[in-house]
């Protein structure tokens, strides 16, 4: 306990709020939202939010009455960036939940707390997402010893990475899609490989889910290691929001593809990859466009408390909704007049709504 | 030459290539053609696979097609509209013509009919 209670202080002694919240705006917070599908956080999320802030509320509770600190909590999100992302919806969800300002920022203060222990370098991923110290990658690379790499194995990896990343939109919609894919890096690597190398590592987790039963999915986990020569990674606080300066396809010098826990360097392997998960990511889409809106509503609210399943567990609480949360998405979404405000005062507006430290939000 | 459209470049690359307009009904896709959408999904993966480069009518830097070009390191142009008369991507360039394209200025070249 009381070192949740330090952590808690240091957070309050840091005024983290507007550097995150000026950091989303610029990230995720002001773009077009329209083209998300099946729907965006803000028009889903008010259904339930009520009762998911009484769901964290009884996990913090639990976890303060069992002295389980954040240390402990933090490495129990699937991914450092899903984690930041669900603390930037947070800060709707608790606006719309209409609890008071030190209810709320008791909350966010708990989930930048566990950022904080996830992260080794700019926390609020402004333009990385560092989550191993240097010795760690150092002992990353002894284990995973990647191999030659070549423009053939990029373009390979590109398919991967192209396939993975559309079967997690269709497993964890766009709006939850940082629970199951993220981008590390970028990581330094000059002292094994020479100037001017990183490593970029790109992890597709969970692709077994437990919201959907129905969905066969031959691995649970890929993660691809990318050792790139004068290739420039960056992301920002989604970090699937990549971006490279540099070429890299020609520029992979080394690799590895881990599926599983297995290293995987056979191209013919590799390539299996690509054939096996193709057809099952385009068969998934056409599925989830295929419910009615009412079970696509039933299946988001599934995935926002499964990516937190362990999270609930080890506060000794079940993960799944409770009936009162499952008849609050039969509601209809949200409707989004309140966003649509001039573009000169887009930023003021959403600065006002985001930040947890002001009363503002206009919604019905 | 001649400048068409243009539109935002997300994946850097010069490439030439035939137009493809994807369609429900119509999901042949030739290896090194030109991917034409209004916005990719899901459903287009395997097309995307075989893309020499992408273009959609909408889109800004982190949109799903901006996202996966980067990684497939094809050139990628998103809110493209025609110069004259705005008109979306989808709607000016036509199945076969012969284009080329610039991932980093976001212009889009018919090449001589």
């Amino acid at each position: 306990m009381a070192k949740q209670e330090k952590s808690i202080l240091c957070v309050n002694k840091m005024s983290w709020v507007s550097e995150f919240v000026s950091n989303a705006l610029k990230s995720i917070g002001l773009m077009d939202i329209g083209s998300l599908q099946p729907y965006s956080w803000l028009e889903f999320e008010p259904l339930f939010a009520k009762q998911y802030v009484e769901k964290l509320e009884e996990l913090m509770q639990k976890a303060e009455k069992q002295h389980i600190s954040f240390k402990e909590l933090a490495p129990l999100w699937p991914t450092t960036s899903g984690l930041r992302c669900q603390l930037f919806f947070l800060f709707t969800i608790l606006k719309a939940a209409r609890i008071g300002k030190e209810r709320r920022m008791k909350i966010c203060n708990s989930f930048f707390a566990m950022l904080q222990e996830r992260a080794v370098d700019d926390v609020h991923g402004k333009v990385s997402n560092l989550t191993r110290t240097k010795k760690e990658v150092k002992l990353l690379v002894e284990r995973i010893k990647p191999q030659k790499g070549t423009a053939e194995i990029a373009k390979i990896f590109g398919k991967i990475s192209n396939i993975a990343y559309n079967l997690i939109a269709g497993l964890y919609l766009d709006i939850y899609l940082d629970y199951a894919m993220e981008n590390e890096g970028p990581y330094d690597v000059s002292e094994i490989y020479g100037k001017g190398h990183t490593l970029v590592i790109k992890k597709y987790l969970g692709l077994q889910s437990a919201v959907w039963p129905e969905v066969k999915v031959p691995f649970n986990n890929l993660v691809i290691y990318c050792v790139y020569q004068d290739v420039k990674f960056s992301c920002d606080m989604a970090s699937c929001h990549s971006i490279y300066e540099g070429n890299v396809i020609e520029n992979l010098v080394a690799f590895a593809l881990e599926v599983d826990g297995k290293i995987v360097m056979n191209k013919s392997e590799i390539e299996n990859v690509v054939s096996l998960l193709e057809p099952i990511c385009v068969e998934q889409w056409t599925y989830l466009k295929s419910l009615s809106l009412n079970e696509q509503k039933k299946r988001g609210l599934l995935i926002k408390l499964y990516g937190m399943r362990r999270l609930f567990k080890k506060g000794g609480m079940d993960w799944h909704p409770t009936k009162e949360m499952l008849h609050a998405v039969e509601k209809p979404l949200k409707e989004s007049y309140f966003w649509n405000v001039p573009k000169e005062k887009k930023e003021a507006f959403w600065e006002k709504i985001y930040n947890p430290k002001i009363d503002f939000y206009p919604a019905s | 030459m001649k400048l068409i459209a243009k539109g935002l470049g997300v994946s850097k690359g010069i490439i030439k290539g035939k137009v493809k307009i994807i369609s429900d009904t119509d999901t042949s896709f030739d290896e090194g053609n030109i991917l034409v959408t209004h916005i990719t999904d899901p459903t287009m993966v395997p097309m995307m696979n075989k893309a020499a480069g992408i273009i959609c009518n909408i889109g800004g830097m982190t949109s799903h097609p901006s996202i996966v070009s980067r990684e497939l390191g094809i050139p990628c142009i998103v809110s493209a509209k025609s110069i004259e008369l705005k008109k979306p991507a989808t709607e000016i360039l036509k199945n076969n013509q012969e284009i080329e394209i610039d991932g980093e200025t976001g212009e889009i070249y018919l090449m001589c009919e």
